[in-house]
């Protein structure tokens, strides 16, 4: 599980950096890459059902807080576009 | 707002923002792109997280509205001071307006519509010494800084935390900070970050989730039930690990 949470945090969050930082993602887009996230997170692909043993509000606190410190999509997309303004 | 001759604030500022005014955006021709923009930084709206998070540098008060714009202090003059504000002449008026050079020294020159009574011009001698703290400068300009950075550039990690609602300066104390420095191997770490927050596939959880249906005691001992609690610490069977751990490193007792 640490290796999935490491790519989880470099290669799922960087994929969709540079369009999250231009536009303004759909919110079902947001959902969508939330959820396949969370589905890799607890390892949906190969046992096909899974528990999602800690809710995603908590893993996307940042770890101080008792999260994973994966970055929210929907917060970062703001966060990315503001500084366009 | 960083990178002030930049090109692409020049492409953004001669397309999106009337020469009269530099703070507000034309309404029409607007691509789709920068309403999109303008809505996430909660322009419109007149506290937006966007507003909130930045605060004027003045330089010589040409871009920067005295009341109504932060600047001198963390809020603006006007909800600080809304008597004083109602009274006051200048409404609407630039920093640049409320005053001017002596020499090489600048002058602060409020006007009000009629005579302060006594508790107001308490008040007034307040903002007075509010603004002997600030003082201008003839040749810069006036620009935005943005506050979750000591420098005042922008920086998207502070403004995820804003919007996130997280403390942006980290607790530095906490079980959860000391587990992740901990020096284990990191599926290690995981494993007990899951134990701390009670989320390990023990008995007790599965059958709370309805995934197993039959006892829940423990599959070492047999006799109580199986929480995490109970696993890592309680158990008979965890209590002679830790004991033999405690032997191994050298520490007596338990």
């Amino acid at each position: 599980m640490a290796g999935r949470i490491c790519l989880l945090k470099s290669v799922f969050t960087a994929i969709p950096l540079f369009y999250l930082s231009i536009f303004k993602a759909p919110v079902v887009v947001c959902n969508k890459i939330s959820s396949i996230q969370r589905k890799f997170l607890w390892d949906w692909e190969r046992q096909n059902k899974s528990i999602s043993w800690v809710s995603w509000d908590n893993v996307c606190k940042p770890l101080e807080e008792g999260g994973l410190g994966v970055k929210e999509i929907r917060s970062f997309n703001s966060a990315l576009l503001a500084k366009w303004k | 707002m960083s990178g002030e001759g930049g090109k692409w604030k020049e492409i953004l500022v001669s397309k999106y923002y009337t020469e009269v005014d530099a703070r507000q955006a034309r309404i029409k021709y607007q691509s789709w792109w920068w309403r999109d923009l303008v809505k996430i930084c909660g322009d419109g709206v007149e506290e937006g997280w966007f507003q909130k998070a930045t605060v004027w540098k003045v330089g010589n008060g040409s871009t920067v509205r005295f009341w109504e714009d932060v600047w001198i202090q963390s809020t603006c003059l006007k909800t600080l001071h809304p008597r004083l504000y109602s009274l006051s002449c200048d409404q609407g008026k630039l920093v640049g307006e409320v005053g001017s050079w002596e020499e090489d020294i600048w002058r602060w020159c409020l006007n009000w519509r009629r005579d302060r009574y006594g508790w107001e011009s308490s008040l007034e001698s307040d903002l007075l010494t509010i603004l002997s703290t600030g003082s201008l400068s003839k040749e810069a300009q006036d620009h935005l800084l943005w506050r979750g950075d000591p420098k005042g550039m922008f920086l998207v990690k502070s403004a995820y935390s804003i919007l996130t609602n997280h403390q942006q300066v980290s607790i530095k104390e906490g079980v959860f900070c000391s587990l992740w420095q901990a020096k284990a191997m990191p599926r290690v770490l995981v494993t007990a970050w899951r134990v701390l927050l009670d989320r390990i596939p023990t008995r007790a959880n599965l059958i709370r989730r309805g995934v197993l249906v039959n006892s829940p005691l423990c599959a070492l001992c047999n006799t109580l039930e199986e929480s995490s609690q109970h696993l890592f610490l309680e158990c008979v069977f965890a209590q002679r690990v830790w004991s033999m751990c405690y032997r191994w490193i050298g520490i007596l007792g338990a």
